[in-house]
């Protein structure tokens, strides 16, 4: 711009014109709007900074929330799937010991103790090892096993005397019960036909065998069946044993 | 208090109830994971439903339940179960019982071969019964006398 009184140039900022050094009015008020639009400035900025702090913070409030809900959420999946994970991992460890409870089953049949078999089976959750043929190949001998711990303990609790068994109002049951796993006991050939030549294989056929003929003499002394009567169990309909066993059990109560 | 003012102390949700309801998630998340933990070493230690104690064992022996102690000896039979006090000698005379049945059975059958193999697992239980062996003279009383 020029001086006003000497026409020399000079800046909007001087506040003198530099060859006359008139004072220069436009100066001031330059400074002043310059100051101005430097205090607006700073505090729009301000006002940015601190809006954007708080939208910052509600944000981070809201992501933590939904963090947490997410959490709750995946604690609570946890906790519905903690019995199926525990399965999982029980599996697991059962089929890692599979050569220990091979073992003992082994055992278990070595003693001839059948009842123990199906026992130790059922109580260690070995059917978790259906997948291993060497135990899956016990299939029918760990189903005959079974029924002759059930039929034991029948029997077993006659002996001992007053079981809740052989009362009158659950003596048909226990009959029906016992005519059924009798029933299961000589049947295994049809059950496991499908793969007759490793569920009864001679081997397994031998401990079977040892069941079927234990049970036959067992419920001979301890039932009261006649020789005749347990050589005909094979040909008998399961009603057909059960009545039988109510005719012998019942009369020997009377 | 309006909006403004609330933003202005912090969260949309004014701090003190962010922080209750932080705390409410966060204790919700520890007690549902817990539940899971524990549920999970429960299930993955047990060997059966339930295991006995002493005490059941005891109750059925002095009752002469045998073949409940026997059903109870052959149900507790985890492959990692560790058998403390008198349950030992209770489970010999389960499995003392069982055999006693069976030597009985054959004898009476006149099978002299297995009547001997059960008089050995007999003899081999008995050993264990310690101070109960008044029990093993009772489950012969009671198999020889019943008809």
């Amino acid at each position: 711009m020029k001086c006003e009184s000497c026409g020399g140039n000079m800046g909007l900022e001087d506040l003198k014109c530099p060859y006359c050094g008139t004072p220069n009015p436009f100066a001031r008020q330059h400074q002043e709007e310059m100051q101005r639009f430097e205090q607006e400035f700073a505090q729009t900025r301000d006002e940015v900074v601190t809006a954007s702090r708080k939208t910052t913070g509600r944000h981070i409030s809201v992501i933590l929330l939904l963090v947490l809900l997410l959490l709750d959420m995946a604690g609570l999946g946890f906790a519905a799937m903690s019995s199926e994970i525990a399965y999982d991992i029980r599996e697991k460890r059962i089929i890692k010991e599979a050569d220990l409870h091979l073992a003992n089953m082994e055992a278990y049949l070595q003693d001839g103790d059948y009842s123990g078999l199906s026992a130790y089976y059922t109580g260690n959750h070995l059917y978790a090892l259906y997948e291993v043929d060497e135990v899956d190949a016990y299939s029918a001998v760990l189903r005959a096993a079974s029924c002759y711990k059930w039929l034991t303990e029948d029997l077993g609790s006659r002996v001992q005397g007053g079981s809740y068994r052989f009362q009158e109002n659950s003596i048909h049951q226990t009959c029906a019960t016992m005519a059924s796993n009798i029933t299961k006991l000589w049947n295994l050939e049809e059950e496991y036909s499908y793969k007759k030549e490793i569920y009864l294989a001679a081997d397994k056929m031998v401990y079977i065998e040892d069941m079927r003929s234990r049970m036959a003499l067992l419920l001979e002394v301890y039932a009261g069946l006649t020789k005749t009567e347990v050589r005909e169990l094979v040909d008998m309909s399961e009603s057909r044993i059960q009545k039988t066993l109510e005719e012998r059990l019942v009369v020997k109560d009377e | 208090m309006n909006k403004k003012e609330k933003q202005n102390r912090g969260g949309f949700l004014g701090k003190g109830l962010f922080r209750l309801l932080s705390i409410v998630l966060i204790l919700f998340f520890l007690v549902t994971a817990g539940l899971g933990i524990g549920r999970i070493r429960e299930r993955i230690t047990e060997d059966r439903y339930s295991y006995y104690e002493e005490a059941d064992y005891l109750r059925n022996l002095r009752n002469e339940k045998y073949q409940d102690l026997l059903d109870m000896t052959l149900d507790d039979s985890g492959a990692h179960r560790v058998y403390e006090g008198d349950i030992p000698q209770c489970r010999a005379i389960g499995m003392y019982y069982d055999a006693a049945l069976l030597c009985h059975a054959y004898e009476k059958a006149g099978s002299a071969e297995k009547a001997a193999f059960q008089k050995k697992r007999m003899e081999r239980f008995a050993a264990q019964a310690g101070d109960y062996q008044e029990y093993i003279e009772k489950i012969d009383a009671l198999i020889s006398s019943y008809e």
